[in-house]
C-alpha cells in the first residue's frame, strides 16, 4: 500500500475507534466510581473525576490518531496543489476531503478542551464523530481520487472561507457534546452543580467558534461570492442555511447573556445550533440543491 | 437587577456591577421618580423640622432610608400612609408611552421574536424553491397548493413584504439597541476606573484576601503590579492601592458587531434599488455597451485550459477591452475568480462552451429511400440549404448535443450540455409546400434506431457527418454602487466578533490595609473570567510569600435572576 494520504486516514479509523472505546470505558470506569461514593460528594470532586487508566491510554489513542490525521492532511494538501498547479489548496474540495477535514478537526477542537477543562467525558462524542466520518470517507461510498479543482474553487477566499468555517464548526462540534450530554443527565436527573462545567464548557465552545464561524461563513464566503459570482449574497440554500445555523448561535448567545438561560434551555439551542450546521454541510448537498453543488 | 450604567443583569442583591464594576443601588431612573413623587407629598414649606435642610433633600433622604416616612411633621396621616406606599413600590408605574416604545425596541425580546420569525420563513424558503415557474409549483403542489404560495409569497419569500418588514424591524430594533449601549460604552470608556475601599473590593464578583507576609507595602503592591503587568494589565498606582485593566476595548465589541449587522442590510437595501445585473453570452469581437455608462466593452480572445493529465477543465480565460469613445483605454485577461473592474461595473467570467444554439456549423447528407447519397451540404444554426436538382430546402431547428428519450412521456430532450450524442431536428421542405421535420446524428446506430423505431417513413433521411461551433464566453456584468458599504460592514462584522468574544474586558482592584492585600476583579461577564481570577490568585500566592497562612478565598456563586 502506498505511502499516501488514504493509507494515513485508514490508520486513524482504527486509532479514533480505540481511542473511542478507551473514553467509553473511562466514562463507565469513572460512573462506577462516584456511584461507589456517597451522595455527598462535591461539585470539585465531579469536576474532575478521578482518572483511571482507560482515560489516559484513550488521552494516547486520541493524540495518536490525531498526529495521523495531520499526516494524511498535510499529505493530501501536497498532492492538491501538485495536480492542481496552485500552492496550497485545502483538501476540502470534495466529500473525502470535508469528511477527512472533520475527522481532524472535531478531535483536535475537542483536544484542546481537554487539555484546558481536564474533563474526558466530551471525548466520546469527538472521537466517535471522528471514527464515524472516516469510516464513511474510507468506505468504497465515497470517491478518494484526487480531482484538479474546477474553475471556481480556485480562490485563497475559499480557503479562508472553508478553513474558518470548518474551525468554528469544530468548536461548535465540542458544544454540542457539552450540551447534548447537560440534556442526557438533566433527563436523568442530575442537579445544576453537576452539569454547572458542562454547561460552561459548551459555552465557551460556542463563543469561541462564533468569530471564526462569523468570519468565515459570513465574511468570506461572501466576499468569495461576490468574486467568483458577482453576488456576495444570493438566498442559494446552503447560505440561507448557514445563515439559520448562524441566527441560532446568535440566538444563544443573546439569550444566554442577556436572559442567563443555562443548562437544558441553552443546551437545545446548541444542539438545534449544531443540527442546523450539519444540515448546511451535509444536507444541503443531498436533499436541496443549489450553487454550492461542489461534492 | 439590571446595572444602571451598563444595562447588564447582575446577580440579585450585589452591590457592584460584574460587568463594568459600577456601584449598584435602587436603579437611577426609577429613585429619581420616587424622589420626585415623595417630594410632591411633602408640604414644601422648607421648615427644616424634620432635621432636613429642605424638603427636597428630605425626599431623597426618605427614599435613601435615612430619614423616616413619618419625619415630615405637617404631614397627615394619610400623606404618610401614600409615602409608605411609594416606598414599597418594587417598580414605577406605567412609564409615557414614549418610554415604553423605547423600551419595546431596544428590548432582547424583540430580537429575539424577529430572529425566530425569521429562522421560520428562512427555512420555508429553502424548502420551497424559489423563483421557480408557476407549473412546477402546480406539478409539485396541486393548482389548490400553488394558489396559496402565490397569495403567501412563498416562492418569493426573499422578497415579500413580510420579510422585508422583519429585516425593517430587525434593523429598527439593532439601531436602536446600538444607539442605548454605544452612550453607555462611549461614558464607561472615558470614565476613569472609580476608586474602591478594602470593603468594597472584597464584595466584588471575584474577591481574595491575602496576607501581605513580611514584605514592606510598597513591595508588596510592585510585585502585584509586575504580576499584573505581565498578564497585560495596565496598572495604575494609587496610594496605597492599584488599578488596573485590560483589553478595555472589548467593551466596543457588541457595539461594532451591531453597527456591522445594520450597514449590511442597509447596503443591501441601497443595492437593491441600484444595482445592475445583466447576462452576457459573447463571441470573438463583440461589444458590449455597459448601459448609463460611456463605455463599451470588447471580447478579444477566449479560450478553455484544461488540466494536463485529466482533460479536466482548468480554467476559463477572455481578454477584454475597455473602449471609451472607441478608443481603447484598458485591456484585461480575466478568468473565473479574477473579474474586471471598471468604473464600478465588473465583468465576471461566469461559463464558456460552444454556441450551438447560435453559432453552428453542421455538414449533413441526405439519402433517398433507393440509397442515393446526396452533399454533403453545410448548414448553420437557423439557416438552411436548397438543392435545387432535388426541389428540396432544409432548414435547422434546433440543436441537442445530449440527446436522450424521455421513454415515459415519449419526448425527446437534452441530457447535458456534453457533446455526447448530438442530434440536429431539422424541417425537410420541398417546392410543393409540404415538409416534415426530422433528426439528423451524427453516431450511425442512433441514426438507424431513429430511423427505424421512432419515425414514420420519410423519403428523405438526413444524416449529420460533421459539426463545429464558435465558442462562447458567459460574462456576468455586475454593478452594485453600494457595495462598499456591504465591505464596510462585514469589515466591522469581523472586527466586532474579535473584539467581543476574543477581548475580554478585565478590571482589576488592589488595596492594602492591616498587613492584608485585598483584590478584587470583575470582567465583562461574571463567569468567564473566573477561570483567569483563579490563575491570578494562584501566582498572587506565589509573589506573596507566607501568604498561605492567611488566605482567604472568597468565590461566589452567582445566583441570577431573569429580568
Amino acid at each position: 500500500m502506498p505511502l499516501d494520504s488514504p493509507f494515513f486516514f485508514y490508520l486513524t479509523t482504527v486509532g479514533y475507534f480505540l481511542a473511542f472505546m478507551c473514553y467509553l470505558l473511562n466514562a463507565i470506569a469513572g460512573k462506577s466510581v462516584t456511584a461507589a461514593e456517597t451522595a455527598g460528594a462535591h461539585a470539585l470532586e465531579i469536576a474532575l473525576p478521578r482518572e483511571n487508566h482507560w482515560g489516559r491510554w484513550a488521552t494516547r489513542f486520541l493524540e495518536g490518531s490525531l498526529v495521523l490525521s495531520t499526516l494524511g492532511i498535510v499529505l493530501r494538501t501536497i498532492a492538491l496543489s501538485k495536480i492542481s498547479g496552485w500552492l496550497m489548496p485545502l483538501p476540502i474540495t470534495n466529500t473525502y476531503e470535508t469528511l477527512a477535514f472533520f475527522s481532524w478537526a472535531i478531535p483536535l477542537a475537542y483536544w484542546g478542551f481537554e487539555r484546558h477543562y481536564r474533563m474526558k467525558a466530551l471525548g466520546i462524542f469527538s472521537t466517535g464523530i471522528a471514527f464515524v466520518l472516516i469510516t464513511i470517507a474510507s468506505s468504497p461510498l465515497v470517491p478518494q481520487e484526487v480531482t484538479p479543482l474546477v474553475p471556481a474553487l480556485q480562490s485563497y477566499w475559499l480557503v479562508a472561507h472553508v478553513l474558518f468555517t470548518l474551525a468554528g464548526e469544530a468548536l461548535f462540534s465540542v458544544g454540542f457534546a457539552a450540551g447534548a450530554i447537560v440534556l442526557w443527565r438533566a433527563w436523568q436527573g442530575a442537579s445544576w452543580p453537576r452539569l454547572k462545567r458542562l454547561d460552561e464548557i459548551s459555552y465557551r465552545a460556542v463563543a469561541l467558534g462564533f468569530p471564526l464561524f462569523t468570519v468565515g461563513g459570513l465574511v468570506f464566503g461572501a466576499i468569495w461570492a461576490q468574486k467568483a459570482w458577482g453576488r456576495y449574497w444570493s438566498w442559494d440554500p446552503k447560505e440561507t442555511w448557514m445563515l439559520i445555523s448562524w441566527l441560532i448561535y446568535a440566538l444563544y448567545l443573546h439569550v444566554r447573556v442577556r436572559w442567563d438561560w443555562k443548562g437544558q434551555q441553552a443546551a437545545w439551542l446548541i444542539v438545534a445550533g449544531y443540527l442546523a450546521t450539519v444540515f448546511t454541510w451535509f444536507g444541503v448537498n443531498y436533499v436541496l440543491s443549489g450553487l454550492h453543488s461542489y461534492n | 437587577m439590571t446595572c444602571p450604567v451598563c444595562q447588564k443583569m447582575c446577580p440579585e442583591g450585589s452591590q457592584f456591577c460584574g460587568h463594568c464594576g459600577a456601584a449598584l443601588d435602587t436603579p437611577d431612573e426609577f429613585r429619581r421618580w420616587l424622589v420626585a413623587e415623595v417630594a410632591r407629598l411633602l408640604a414644601g414649606k422648607n421648615c427644616g423640622r424634620c432635621g432636613q435642610a429642605t424638603c427636597a433633600e428630605n425626599a431623597k433622604a426618605i427614599v435613601d432610608g435615612r430619614s423616616s416616612y413619618r419625619s415630615c411633621v405637617e404631614a397627615d396621616p394619610a400623606t404618610q400612609a401614600r409615602i409608605r406606599n411609594l416606598l414599597e413600590r418594587q417598580a414605577p408605574p406605567t412609564l409615557p408611552w414614549r418610554s415604553r416604545l423605547w423600551q419595546a425596541l431596544t428590548s432582547v425580546r424583540l430580537a429575539v421574536g424577529v430572529i425566530v420569525a425569521l429562522l421560520l420563513l428562512l427555512a420555508v424558503g429553502t424548502l420551497i424553491p424559489q423563483n421557480a415557474q408557476a407549473f412546477a409549483y402546480i406539478q409539485r403542489y396541486g393548482l389548490d397548493g400553488y394558489r396559496w404560495i402565490d397569495r403567501l409569497q412563498l416562492d418569493r419569500l426573499f422578497r415579500s413584504w413580510y420579510f422585508l418588514a422583519l429585516l425593517v424591524v430587525l434593523s429598527i430594533n439593532t439601531i436602536c439597541c446600538t444607539l442605548k449601549r454605544s452612550s453607555v460604552s462611549a461614558r464607561l470608556l472615558m470614565r476613569p476606573m472609580p476608586t474602591h475601599t478594602p470593603e468594597e473590593i472584597s464584595r466584588l464578583d471575584y474577591a481574595v484576601s491575602l496576607s501581605q507576609g513580611p514584605l514592606a507595602p510598597a513591595e508588596a503592591l510592585g510585585r502585584v503590579a509586575t504580576l499584573l503587568e505581565q498578564n497585560h494589565f495596565h496598572c495604575a498606582r494609587e496610594g496605597q492601592g492599584l488599578k488596573a485593566h485590560k483589553n478595555r476595548f472589548g467593551r466596543l465589541g457588541v457595539d461594532t458587531l451591531h453597527i456591522s449587522l445594520v450597514l449590511i442590510l442597509l447596503g443591501a437595501a441601497a443595492g437593491g434599488m441600484s444595482h445592475f445585473e445583466d447576462f452576457w453570452i459573447a463571441h470573438a469581437g463583440d461589444v458590449y455597451n455597459v448601459p448609463q455608462k460611456d463605455f463599451s466593452v470588447r471580447v478579444d480572445k477566449l479560450w478553455s485550459q484544461d488540466y494536463a493529465d485529466s482533460g479536466r477543465v482548468k480554467d476559463w480565460y477572455t481578454t477584454l477591452t475597455v473602449l471609451e469613445q472607441d478608443k481603447a483605454v484598458l485591456t484585461r485577461q480575466i478568468q473565473v475568480n479574477q473579474p474586471l473592474t471598471y468604473r464600478g461595473t465588473n465583468f465576471y467570467q461566469a461559463s464558456f462552451g460552444s454556441d450551438w444554439q447560435n453559432k453552428g456549423t453542421f455538414s449533413i447528407t441526405v439519402h433517398t429511400t433507393d440509397g442515393a447519397e446526396l452533399g454533403p451540404y453545410v448548414l448553420t444554426s437557423h439557416g438552411n440549404v436548397f438543392l435545387p436538382e432535388n426541389g428540396l430546402e432544409i432548414s435547422a431547428l434546433t440543436f441537442m448535443p445530449d440527446f436522450a428519450i424521455d421513454e415515459q412521456r415519449r419526448t425527446y430532450y437534452n441530457r447535458s450540455a456534453q457533446l455526447n450524442n448530438p442530434g440536429l431536428l431539422v424541417r425537410v421542405q420541398k417546392t410543393d409546400g409540404s415538409s416534415y421535420t426530422t433528426w439528423a446524428f451524427t453516431n450511425s446506430d442512433m441514426q438507424q434506431f431513429y430511423q427505424t423505431r421512432l419515425s414514420a417513413k420519410t423519403p428523405y433521411q438526413v444524416r449529420m457527418i460533421g459539426i463545429t461551433a464558435a465558442q462562447f464566453t458567459g460574462l456576468h456584468v455586475v454593478s452594485n454602487p453600494a457595495l462598499p458599504v456591504i465591505y464596510a460592514g462585514f469589515s466591522l462584522l469581523g472586527l466586532g466578533v474579535f473584539l467581543n468574544f476574543y477581548w475580554a474586558p478585565r478590571w482589576v482592584w488592589v488595596q492594602l490595609a492591616r498587613g492584608t492585600v485585598y483584590v478584587g476583579a470583575t470582567g465583562r461577564d461574571g463567569r468567564e473570567f473566573a477561570a483567569g481570577f483563579q490563575q491570578l490568585v494562584e501566582a498572587l500566592k506565589v509573589q506573596l510569600p507566607a501568604a498561605d497562612s492567611g488566605v482567604k478565598t472568597e468565590q461566589k456563586e452567582l445566583t441570577y435572576a431573569s429580568g
